[in-house]
């Protein structure tokens, strides 16, 4: 078993162009022993290495790291943006567990693909970050969001030959919407592939797109629910409570 | 090794990392300096360079920065028996109904985290805040530099500060005993403050607890940790959640709790008095000596007080942190600046005005200009170690990038220069 740093040099290795995006945080508590048979999927929503496409990967659990891995073999570099904290406590919201030994284990694997450090990116999220709804007295809440400053600007990836981005998940969610909506104004093509099929998307302006407070209201915003952490108060999309869409299919 | 990059006048220098060197130094700052939100956006937030300081700029600064901290922690004080002037310091009406309960606060007690931000000016070192509550930085300030050392020889680092907190909590909470860690759990950039610190207390004899504000619950005005798995009293808090937030938690959280604790607290609310950037507007009242502030901070107005039309103002919101809503000129788009200035006018009662300080950027070998903030830190009135931040625009916010700040073993930097700024 690798170490922490180790491992994170697997999944962030020096070089690569989109390794400063890594997010260090699930490789922060030692390893423990953490043999884990990873699974990686045959995947037949994508021919092959399209060098124009970034793919987000936003998937529950270690789900997203397995299909991540799967389109590393495909030749793209996968990039793990969870940010989620451990509680070091058993009452936790959000369990990331789970994707943290999938990442110690993964590294075994990534280690052994050939992958060009120019290749085309996929971001890692787990759908799970905001999914738990409400919390209870007691636990740890460790829920998170994505915010735009966490992922690279439409300018950065159109500089490197990024020309439309697919999201591999059920549906948008509100903080990626966001960050979408950002590459959709600047001419980059967003899809969504929930199962096998990809589809053109027109990602709709949610609420306090660009606001200079967007991100210390989401804090604070989900703060007031829950208890020192988040608590579910952005809405869903077609939210009837909303007044109207924040975001969706066009 | 030859130490690259040019002077400001001999007292600071702007010194590259070795280039080969940078992408394992990178990493070792991620892992061993809990730097865990290393990019913003596009910007890598790790400087390529060291700032390195000759000593009698240092101990100027820490000599400033205890002075200051003296200053504060005696308006704080005085704050707390003048209930109307803590009216006008653009706090959240939750906060100002709650402050009674500071009335029997005793600095003995409790331990004084601040941090206080230089910047070299075309005038000198100015002064432009206090980070009174929650300040940040710990991790960067204490082991950055012992990682950036290894490639300058004849600099070494200053102060740890997680050492200095240490000492101060041993001064008043026996070993063994719970410090609890409070903070916003779901957000990984407070994280990596409190498990800094969190590991270092524990290396150290003392049992922790990463908590949420409302996971502390209070027994004859005693902490209690509530937190499933951690239930139980709690010896110490170090906060780092700010205390206006606190007013969003739910009504059953109690968090009036924290004004009028009797178990030891880094910071104690009472630190909201001198965190707002009003502060300069009342100081005058208070009877008690401000002269340092007086030298080093720039004039300081509430915002009505200016007309719309005179240059050579930045407006600042009185609860702002890590430079948001800041309105420099050149760091921000014009329509952003234009949207700042109207919201601090109609707003005022929230905002001040403060005279623009001429920022003095060093220069690297390659001709490239970064603006310099150095964060001094100070427990209980003491110097306690040095954060550095640089950026390439004359504003230090969440894209500045973090520095280690060294000190030279030996006098100045650059032989036969003033030392001053």
């Amino acid at each position: 078993m690798r170490d922490n740093l180790q491992a994170y040099k697997i999944w962030a290795p020096d070089g690569a162009r989109w390794t400063q995006w890594a997010k260090p945080v699930m490789f922060m508590d030692p390893a423990e022993s953490l043999f884990t048979n990873l699974k990686i999927p045959e995947i037949d929503w994508i021919q092959g290495l399209e060098q124009d496409t970034m793919i987000i990967v936003d998937l529950p659990g270690p789900d997203g790291v397995t299909e991540s891995l799967a389109l590393a073999r495909r030749g793209y570099r996968p990039v793990p943006l969870y940010n989620g904290v451990d509680g070091r406590v058993f009452s936790m919201a959000v369990k990331v567990g789970e994707i943290r030994k999938a990442l110690f284990a993964g590294a075994d694997k990534l280690a052994g693909y050939d992958i060009s450090p120019e290749a085309p990116p996929v971001f890692m999220l787990d759908s799970n970050r905001m999914e738990v709804s409400g919390k209870q007295p007691g636990t740890f809440d460790n829920r998170w969001c994505v915010f735009p400053q966490d992922m690279p600007s439409a300018s950065f990836l159109q500089k490197a030959g990024i020309r439309r981005v697919i999201v591999r998940s059920d549906k948008i969610r509100n903080d990626l919407a966001h960050i979408l909506l950002r590459y959709q104004k600047e001419g980059i093509e967003i899809f969504i592939c929930p199962e096998r099929e990809t589809k053109k998307i027109s990602v709709v302006k949610p609420s306090r797109f660009r606001s200079i407070s967007y991100r210390f209201r989401v804090i604070m915003g989900l703060t007031r629910n829950g208890a020192g952490g988040f608590g579910a108060k952005i809405p869903e999309p077609m939210d009837s409570t909303s007044g109207g869409r924040y975001y969706g299919f066009g | 090794m030859v130490l690259e990059g040019l002077t400001v006048d001999g007292s600071v220098r702007l010194a590259l990392i070795p280039e080969d060197k940078f992408p394992e130094y990178r990493y070792n700052v991620i892992f061993k300096a809990y730097k865990w939100d290393p990019q913003v956006g596009d910007h890598n937030t790790v400087a390529k360079h060291a700032v390195l300081m000759d000593r009698e700029t240092v101990s100027r600064l820490e000599t400033w920065a205890e002075q200051l901290s003296a200053e504060t922690m005696l308006m704080e004080e005085a704050l707390v028996r003048r209930p109307d002037l803590a009216k006008k310091l653009g706090l959240p009406r939750q906060i100002l109904r709650s402050l009674d309960r500071l009335s029997g606060y005793d600095r003995s007690k409790n331990v004084r985290l601040m941090r206080f931000d230089f910047h070299p000016t075309e005038d000198g070192w100015a002064v432009s805040e206090v980070n009174s509550d929650v300040p940040g930085g710990l991790a960067e300030a204490s082991v950055l530099p012992r990682i950036a050392c290894s490639f300058f020889d004849g600099c070494e680092p200053r102060r740890h500060i997680g050492e200095i907190l240490l000492e101060a909590f041993e001064q008043r909470v026996g070993k063994g005993g719970c410090i609890a860690f409070v903070h916003c759990t779901s957000y990984a950039d407070d994280r990596q403050v409190m498990q800094f610190l969190g590991d270092y207390f524990e290396e150290h004899g003392y049992s922790t607890v990463f908590a949420a504000p409302d996971h502390i619950a209070w027994e004859n005005r005693k902490a209690v940790c509530i937190l499933g798995g951690n239930e139980g009293p709690v010896d110490g808090i170090v906060r780092f959640y700010p205390l206006e937030w606190l007013t969003n938690l739910p009504r059953r959280s109690d968090w009036r709790g924290y004004f009028d604790t009797q178990t030891t607290s880094c910071n104690h609310p009472v630190a909201i008095l001198t965190q707002t950037k009003r502060l300069p507007l009342v100081w005058d009242e208070l009877g008690t000596d401000v002269s340092t502030w007086k030298k080093l901070l720039p004039e300081t107005r509430d915002p009505r007080e200016i007309s719309p039309k005179e240059s050579g103002w930045i407006y600042k919101p009185a609860l702002g942190r890590v430079g948001e809503g800041i309105s420099i000129e050149g760091a921000i788009t014009e329509k952003e600046r234009l949207r700042i200035v109207k919201m601090a006018r109609r707003d005022h009662r929230h905002w001040v005005a403060q005279r623009k300080f001429a920022s003095r950027p060093l220069t690297d070998v390659n001709g490239e200009t970064y603006h310099l903030c150095v964060g001094v830190f100070t427990v209980d009135g003491r110097s306690a170690g040095l954060y550095g931040r640089i950026s390439q625009y004359p504003r230090i916010d969440d894209r500045a990038k973090d520095i280690p700040l060294l000190v030279s073993k030996g006098g100045s930097l650059v032989e036969g220069q003033s030392a001053g700024i």
